[in-house]
């Protein structure tokens, strides 16, 4: 059946088709027995199997697992979530976090053969908090993934969420910050490859929604083959939000001549007082710095890693789990070629 | 040990237009030559051609390495089969540490596992030598980093990576007597009788602080008076003006 | 000082010109009999008709946009859709029917063709009414006159060139354009020939619930060079009035063509123009526009860069006030090696007014070695206001270099309070910063232009402090 998914906040010209995502999906019932969910530093969670979901990108489904997760005191050591697919299965999940306290966490899914995730985090914060939350999409090349993240951030909270979207053949990925309360932040930093024919349609929108807000968004990715990227990120300041900041910042490296990469990088403003800004920045590996380390003996190849591993590293430095890097970066290693 | 015959070059950019035209070289084992010559006259583009910086092309000529050709090489092959090349301006490469590329480039270069205690005892030795804070290890390559730290860093790749000929392209740095002095003290460190030293310079300065073999002067892209030492003297004193003719 | 001269009396004085004429036939409404009648009117040669007739069809499938301004506000069916002139065009200013030419004179255009021009056209609403261009240009096979002559005596060269940049279909507006299109401006500069004085083609919409639907069709050889000058203006009104005007442009091999663009339409004006340039081979060509007027603009010149080497530059500023929606932009298209493309483009929002920026760039896999550079700067004068940039990309093509950035913010209070620290009133001082925020566009004015937009950024500002 065809979906239209991942609508932009404000609708533009229909040239480059832009406004949206069609995808022929075949949707089945989630299957619970065919997963496997782990926890490592576990906290009190609660999970239960509800029905009607539905997410920012879209697609409402109908039974859903579900996780509520409340810290109640500040967590040190970093919880990881686990989400194993077994054969050819399908899941719908929402995830959701009360941040009453501080809480770093990674969510990680995986899957061997063809898999469908339909997810969404839902991240509500009280004020004063801190936290940092990873996704890792380490599913397999012929997965289809769809990620929705909500946050909604208190007071005086930052929310830093960094998504690592680096496999899968269709990956359709949403992230909805609002910023609803005075001197609240939000940071969203996403990591992306693209390989073979991989899909990727990412529509990422943070409203600056109250005095003294900040926004960041930054996107760093690589794309290689006959690999498809489209990115819309918009950053809004809304009506009275004054001193509030917003950047939003894009880098992609093109590494085949038959990739493709769109963009739309929207700034809306509906307040003076604000400062707003977003670059852009695409085209082939930097030539200088590639003559550089080759000439000292690097092979283009380790060359092309190297810099863009170094273009990764503000979300490789957010994760906070070593052996999880360590699997990030070899699976990057593997696909830049 | 290199052999440069009957050598033309053009920019990528503008073609047609050469830079080096018909430019020759000897380079022996246990010499230390200097090339000298006034603005534009090519002197960048030699040590680019010779590690086939892809913005040159070669339209005629070949460029011999142990009597192998090595025109068509890539860089990194070029860079194995012995050469160094120190940058007179080293490219800014954020996200990457000094540690983690010199790791990188040594493996590449060896073509083996590198033992990693061995490795940083050997480092941070010539770091000691070269008066370099252990510190910078961990700093990005290049980020941040004043000339002389700069200046510093190539040399510490050059002793790191221990080629058979390091080509120290010091075009700009003829006056600056601080990178002079780093220089000179690293070309001291490396050199002994089985390797070679090319320096690419426009000033006769760094000439106080070493002894070469053989000055070459390098106008319109081709070599026009090849003698010793003394050469260099001479230009100093009338500068380049009486072989421009040519 | 001058703080308390309201915004609109000053305008009065220059743009407001109304005129008691009564006007011999007009048409309202958009249906076949009209078309026909404007042809016949016209004596067009059937293939003129025919291509009317095919939009005309357009029309009525086409849907209204589903993104940008709301242009709900416009009764397509009520707009006076043809306004036959009085008299036929003069090439001299005394035989330009009195009222009409106070007009002109009013807002300076016979005074500048002395000056500084080397062909001048006017037209008043639907026809053009002046058009003159210097003999030696004429005697080196230039051609500068209005569009109805030059289907007349130029048949080839327009049947060539007329509804080939832009299509007829291309959206609901231009097909609106092309089955009603009148007036315009016709030039060809002919191989190699370089005009060192720009043309000038004034618009004046003059009667009230009009439209304005002229067609300029621009042909610069191989290795010619020109630089035109458009501008537009009307009388205020409390009816809506329409512009949909297009122009079409051909950029041919080593040849150069600067468009320039001064737009000051009064605040009842619906602006949907269509605007769209092919470039050959090391063609050039520099897009320079100052919008000021009109109630809603959407207006988002095109370039394609066909030829390899070609260029693009864009240079823009829009300034929105109170009950204006300013949407403009650029569409690119690269479709050819080392071709490059340099956008910088300004907006001023104050007292509610809305500017948008939006764009579409399109870097095709066969355009190797391409540079585009695209900036973007909104300047907000309070939160009323508005300022959305919504810049669309798409690279196919990995050896291409494109940089992009867009900033948003306001005028620093340090800045307002330094220079009145200096000696200046706090409304010069805002003054003076708008004035050094618009100046790297308006320096790409000819002077008057220039001198013409620092006067319209000043009577915007006018009165705002205090």
């Amino acid at each position: 059946m065809k979906y239209i998914l991942n609508e932009t906040p404000l609708k533009t010209t229909n040239n480059f088709r832009i406004n949206n995502i069609t995808v022929d999906l075949d949707i089945k019932e989630t299957e619970f027995n065919e997963y496997n969910l782990s926890f490592k530093n576990d906290l009190d969670i609660n999970t239960e199997i509800k029905t009607g979901f539905d997410s920012k990108i879209g697609l409402k489904t109908d039974k859903y697992l579900y996780l509520d997760i409340t810290p109640k005191k500040d967590i040190k050591d970093v919880l990881i979530i686990n989400y194993e697919f077994n054969n050819n299965s399908y899941l719908a999940s929402n995830i959701n976090i009360n941040l009453e306290h501080d809480l770093n966490t990674i969510i990680v899914f995986r899957s061997k053969t063809e898999s469908f995730l339909n997810f969404k985090l839902s991240v509500n914060s009280k004020e004063n908090i801190n936290s940092n939350i990873t996704l890792v999409n380490l599913t397999s090349d012929s997965s289809t993934n769809l990620v929705a993240i909500e946050n909604s951030v208190n007071t005086n909270s930052n929310i830093i969420t960094n998504y690592v979207d680096i496999k899968g053949k269709l990956r359709i990925s949403n992230y909805y910050s609002d910023l609803y309360k005075e001197k609240s932040s939000s940071s969203f930093n996403t990591i992306y490859i693209g390989n073979n024919d991989e899909r990727l349609d990412m529509n990422y929108y943070v409203k600056n929604n109250n005095k003294r807000t900040i926004s960041n968004m930054l996107f760093q990715g690589a794309l290689t083959d006959n690999s498809y990227k489209s990115l819309k990120g918009t950053i809004d300041f809304v009506e009275h939000v004054s001193k509030s900041k917003g950047e939003e910042n894009e880098n992609c490296i093109l590494l085949s001549d038959t990739c493709k990469s769109r963009s739309l990088p929207m700034l809306l403003c509906h307040e003076e007082d604000v400062v707003g800004s977003h670059g852009m920045s695409s085209g082939k590996i930097d030539s200088e710095k590639l003559f550089y380390l080759m000439s000292k003996g690097i092979s283009e190849e380790e060359a092309k890693r190297l810099i863009i591993k170094a273009n990764f590293k503000i979300v490789l430095d957010n994760i906070l789990d070593s052996s999880i890097k360590n699997e990030i970066e070899e699976i990057i290693n593997e696909r830049i070629k | 040990m290199l052999e440069i015959k009957n050598l033309y070059t053009y920019a990528e950019d503008d073609h047609g237009k050469e830079i080096l035209k018909g430019l020759n070289l000897n380079i022996n084992a246990g010499e230390v030559h200097v090339i000298m010559g006034p603005n534009g006259s090519g002197k960048s583009t030699l040590a680019n051609t010779i590690f086939n910086n892809p913005r040159y092309v070669v339209s005629k000529g070949e460029i011999l390495f142990e009597g192998e050709k090595i025109n068509d090489l890539k860089p990194n092959e070029i860079a194995k089969k012995g050469i160094f090349m120190s940058f007179q301006i080293p490219e800014v490469i954020p996200g990457v540490t000094v540690a983690q590329f010199l790791k990188t480039a040594k493996s590449n270069i060896t073509g083996e596992k590198i033992n990693l205690l061995k490795f940083s005892n050997e480092v941070e030795e010539n770091m000691e030598k070269l008066g370099i804070d252990k510190s910078y290890l961990n700093r990005e390559l290049n980020v941040g980093f004043s000339g002389g730290e700069k200046k510093k860093n190539e040399i510490l790749q050059l002793l790191t990576l221990n080629p058979k000929l390091a080509i120290l392209d010091e075009t700009d740095s003829g006056l600056d007597v601080d990178a002079i002095k780093i220089v000179s003290k690293g070309i001291k460190l490396f050199k002994n009788d089985n390797n070679a030293v090319l320096i690419i310079t426009h000033s006769t300065k760094i000439l106080e602080y070493l002894d070469v073999d053989y000055v070459h002067v390098l106008v319109n892209g081709k070599i026009v008076l090849s003698s010793d030492a003394s050469l260099a003297k001479t230009i100093e004193e009338n500068g380049y003006s009486s072989y421009m003719e040519n | 000082m001058e703080t308390n001269v309201k915004l609109d009396e000053k305008l009065n004085n220059i743009y407001n010109l109304k005129t008691n004429e009564e006007y011999e036939k007009t048409e309202i409404g958009l249906n076949k009999e009209i078309v026909e009648r404007i042809s016949k009117e016209k004596e067009e040669p059937d293939w003129v008709l025919n291509i009317r007739l095919k939009a005309l069809e357009f029309y009525e499938k086409l849907d209204l946009p589903n993104w940008g301004p709301d242009l709900s506000e416009i009764k397509l069916d009520d707009i006076t859709t043809y306004i036959k002139p009085k008299n036929k065009m003069a090439d001299k200013w005394e035989d330009v029917p009195e009222d009409i030419k106070n007009v002109f004179d009013k807002l300076g255009i016979p005074e500048a063709e002395k000056k500084s021009l080397g062909g001048v056209g006017a037209q008043y609403d639907s026809e053009m009414v002046y058009h003159r261009v210097q003999d030696e240009l004429k005697e080196k096979g230039v051609i500068y006159t209005n569009f109805d002559t030059a289907i007349k005596e130029y048949p080839d060269l327009v049947k060539e060139y007329f509804s080939k940049a832009v299509p007829i279909n291309d959206h609901k507006f231009i097909a609106m354009h092309y089955a009603l299109f009148s007036g315009g401006s016709f030039v060809y500069v002919p191989k190699g020939v370089v005009l060192t004085d720009p043309l000038q083609s004034y618009f004046r919409l003059n009667s009230p619930g009009a439209g304005q639907f002229e067609h300029t069709l621009i042909i610069v050889e191989e290795g010619a060079s020109l630089q035109f000058i458009e501008g537009c203006s009307a009388p205020g009104y409390n009816e809506l009035n329409l512009h949909a005007g297009c122009v079409e442009l051909f950029v041919k091999d080593n040849a150069f063509l600067r468009f320039s663009t001064i737009e000051n339409w009064s605040k009842n004006m619906m602006n949907l123009n269509t605007k769209k340039a092919i470039v050959g081979e090391r063609g050039k060509l520099e897009w320079i526009m100052g919008s000021f007027g009109s109630k809603v603009s959407m207006l988002y010149p095109m370039t394609i860069l066909n030829g390899d080497y070609a260029k693009c530059e864009f240079t823009g500023i829009s300034f929105a006030g109170s009950g204006q929606n300013l949407d403009t932009g650029i569409k690119v298209i690269h479709n050819g090696k080392h071709t490059s493309t340099v956008v910088n483009s300004k907006s001023i929002s104050k007292d509610g007014g809305i500017c948008t920026f939006r764009s579409n760039i399109w870097v095709k896999n066969n355009s190797v070695k391409s540079k585009l550079n695209v900036s973007c700067e909104s300047l907000m004068l309070d939160s009323e206001s508005r300022s959305d940039t919504i810049p669309v990309d798409l690279v196919e093509n990995d050896d291409i270099e494109y940089a992009h950035e867009a900033k948003i913010g306001k005028i620093s209070d340090e800045s307002i309070f330094y220079l009145m620290s200096r000696g200046l009133s706090e409304e010069e001082a805002l003054k003076l910063i708008v004035r050094g925020f618009a100046e790297p566009i308006s320096k790409a004015f000819p002077i008057e232009y220039a001198v013409e937009m620092n006067r319209l950024i000043d009577l915007e500002l006018e009165g705002t402090i205090g």
